[in-house]
């Protein structure tokens, strides 16, 4: 039996989803400063008018949804869900106000992909965008890659059983320091340490590129937060390939890679645990992963002639695999040169490495490495079982900040999310091979999309056809939260309407 | 206790952990990135 | 008498033809490019090696990186008027990467950006598809760069109806903010939120 949700229950959700909408709210506060300071008159209203709707919404909602009770794991996942929709809806009148969306459709797109921190994008005439527009872009992937669940939670909520729910609703569940608020906090610390550093050297590299004073600091820190959050935005419609330099392009991989990581890997590294980085399984798979798909593409690539010499072929095929592998979906190749240089087999690494993807409870997508690592030791744990005799009691160990027995729930649970992934991929492949692209475009489109990485091979255009953006926005989502928190907020929808 | 934060860290000392964990990650991932441009050498010597 | 009217006619004609010849240059024929920039990215290896001449709006800025600069040449859509003058919206930007001499970038006036629409510029040169020196960059080496349209400021006013949306909206927002603060002590006073 379905028991339907009580009005107390809207109440709480109603609350906490307000809270999370007057945190994007004050969020737009940054880009609004920036487009004062650029005198974008014109722009600065259109987050006046988007700011006061959030507010609206929030303490519109908040005054409604009076209630003293807490969150529960049901609630904390609606909320997390339901929140990540409003959020989009609303985040996207900047965007539609500026004049450069084809439609609201294709701003809700533009906004989803940058809190999934996806990076493919709608958004039209993207060299002629005002600096606050851009700030606004590149602010949702580093807002979308933190969680805008993680920073409401830092600001906005004070009790921390119900914040847990949220935060775990969001896609992350690594608990890095005893209380949720505490590591909300770690996390931050590791991101804006980043951002210094980051910022410091892609802007020291930018002014040595021959850039002015402040292209060169706002393109360094728009291009950290789409490298650090692996959003894949960028200032300028050639994306990365505007710097043509490996100076840019190296330090961009250390960000994304370092970007990649699972936050409890950084604060185990911060606190002392230096070996956790060849330890961890992740980081481990990562490695593997990332080693056979560039190996691929680089001996294919080689063969085909594509690429000159070592040094270009190297600049290529790293960064772009690496970009992919991260799900970042920064590029310094044209999107179409995917299919008229680099061909089938190319296409093909990279989207295996796009569907793999980054570490869990960091700011990356896909299928993850922790899973990787899991599934494959428990398929080698099952081989050693048949192998063995039937009284042998066979274990294997893996090593994630701590070592842990593998059981079987765990790998059954990898497994689940797996499916649900490599499912995701083949409906939405079969979308667009249903609309006319060919296999191997429509299936590295689609898996860019649901990994979150925002790598294009020509497919995404605001031209496309607008079931397909719908495929792709729900791919985004689906894909950032893991699909729990989504089939929670169904099932809410659906208990409402058919509960007793 | 190997592998433990250490829980009653200075400042300094903390910062100085940060920093070195910062370095460490790069390293990492700088010689990740020294490796593809081996294979990159190569495969270009196998196939020219 | 009537040779005179008609020179006078003739006179009046040259100088409203003079008047209007500034007007005339301004307007200069944009060159269609062929090949674009979206055929260039295409087929790469049929147009590789081979000279080119491509035109353009150039956007964002140069780069001067020592005797050479790099420039970028927009020739999607948005070349002569953009996005913010409201010109119709037509796709994705798009362009190609020009290596140069930098003293010949120096009669570039306007580069392309929120605020300005850039300068229409044409440069010949040859074609990579996957440049050397560049590190596999598809770009275009150029030995010669010409203006062909001045840039110009781009003016954004805000619209009547978007200043009074955001004023309502915010005194609205005002409004509930107070309502949500006036409301809140009537809930029986709980531990944490």
């Amino acid at each position: 039996m379905i028991v339907r949700p009580r009005k107390e229950d809207h109440l709480v959700i109603g609350k906490f989803t307000g809270k999370v909408i007057i945190g994007v709210g004050m969020l737009m506060l940054i880009p609004l400063a920036v487009s004062i300071g650029f005198r974008e008159w014109d722009t600065a209203v259109d987050f006046i008018v988007s700011i006061a709707a959030c507010f609206v919404f929030g303490f519109g909602v908040q005054a409604v949804c009076r209630t003293a009770k807490d969150l529960s794991w049901s609630h904390g996942l609606v909320v997390a869900s339901g929140s990540w929709f409003f959020a989009t809806a609303l985040g996207a009148l900047p965007h539609f106000l500026s004049g450069h969306g084809g439609s609201y459709l294709d701003m809700l797109f533009d906004v989803m992909s940058g809190y999934t921190t996806t990076g493919l994008y709608m958004l039209q005439d993207l060299d002629h965008v005002s600096m606050g527009l851009n700030m606004w872009r590149h602010l949702l992937t580093y807002a979308g890659g933190q969680g805008i669940v993680v920073i409401a939670l830092t600001f906005l909520f004070k009790g921390t059983a119900g914040a847990y729910k949220v935060y775990v609703g969001e896609g992350k569940d690594e608990r890095l320091l005893p209380n949720v608020i505490q590591t909300a906090r770690a996390i931050w610390l590791v991101s804006l340490t980043w951002l210094g550093i980051g910022t410091l050297f892609l802007g020291v590299r930018g002014l040595m590129l021959g850039q002015g004073p402040a292209r060169a600091f706002f393109h360094a820190l728009w291009v950290f937060m789409g490298a650090w959050s692996t959003g894949g935005f960028a200032p300028q419609s050639y994306n990365t390939f505007w710097f043509h330099d490996i100076g840019y392009e190296v330090i961009c991989i250390v960000i994304m890679i370092a970007g990649s990581f699972n936050f409890a890997l950084h604060w185990a590294m911060w606190t002392g645990k230096r070996s956790e980085i060849r330890k961890n399984v992740e980081t481990i798979s990562f490695f593997v992963t990332l080693s056979i798909t560039t190996m691929v593409a680089t001996f294919f690539l080689a063969k085909a002639n594509v690429y000159p010499d070592a040094m270009s072929l190297f600049r290529k095929v790293f960064y772009q695999l690496v970009s992919g592998h991260t799900t970042t979906g920064f590029s310094t190749i044209y999107a179409r040169a995917f299919v008229t240089q680099w061909g089938p087999i190319g296409l093909i690494a990279t989207t295996v490495a796009m569907a793999i993807g980054a570490s869990a409870c960091s700011t990356g997508g896909g299928i993850k490495g922790i899973r990787m690592g899991v599934i494959s030791k428990g398929v080698l744990q099952d081989i050693r079982r048949m192998i063995s005799p039937e009284s042998a009691v066979v274990m294997e160990k893996y090593h994630h900040i701590r070592d842990t027995w593998l059981s079987d729930d765990t790998v059954r649970a990898a497994m689940t999310v797996t499916i649900a992934y490599l499912s995701l991929y083949a409906i939405g492949s079969v979308i667009g091979v249903l609309y006319g692209y060919p296999l191997d475009q429509a299936a590295f489109e689609m898996v860019s999309a649901a990994s979150n990485t925002g790598l294009s091979c020509g497919v995404t255009n605001p031209l496309m056809p607008e079931v397909l953006k719908i495929t792709y926005i729900f791919g985004m989502w689906l894909g950032r939260l893991e699909f729990m928190s989504v089939f929670a907020l169904i099932g809410y929808g659906y208990a409402v309407v058919r509960g007793k | 206790m190997a592998g433990m934060p250490r829980l009653i860290a200075s400042k300094r000392e903390r910062i100085t952990d940060y920093a070195l964990g910062i370095i460490h990650e790069s390293l990492w991932i700088l010689g990740m990135t020294l490796f593809a441009f081996v294979m990159a050498v190569i495969a270009m010597a196998v196939f020219k | 008498m009537r040779t005179r009217f008609i020179t006078a006619l003739l006179m009046g004609a040259a100088l409203l033809a003079l008047c209007a010849a500034p007007a005339w240059a301004a307007d200069a024929p944009i060159p269609k490019n062929d090949p674009s920039s979206t055929q260039l990215v295409e087929k790469p290896k049929q147009f590789n090696g081979t000279r080119v001449t491509f035109t353009g709006e150039a956007i964002g800025e140069v780069m001067v990186r020592g005797d050479y600069a790099w420039i970028h040449l927009n020739d999607d859509a948005y070349m002569e008027r953009n996005a913010e003058e409201g010109a119709k919206l037509g796709g994705y930007n798009s362009g190609m990467a020009i290596w140069v001499p930098a003293a010949l970038t120096k009669q570039i006036d306007t580069y392309g950006d929120y605020k300005h629409e850039g300068s229409i510029v044409q440069i010949s040169g040859t074609f990579n598809a996957a440049c050397k020196e560049h590190g596999g960059d598809m770009d275009i080496h150029a030995d010669s760069v010409t203006m062909i349209r001045p840039g110009h400021v781009v003016v954004d006013p805000v619209p009547g109806w978007k200043a009074a949306l955001a004023a309502g909206l915010a005194l609205l927002a005002g409004a509930l903010y107070w309502i949500e603060r006036k409301t809140r002590n009537r809930v029986t006073p709980h531990r944490g939120v």
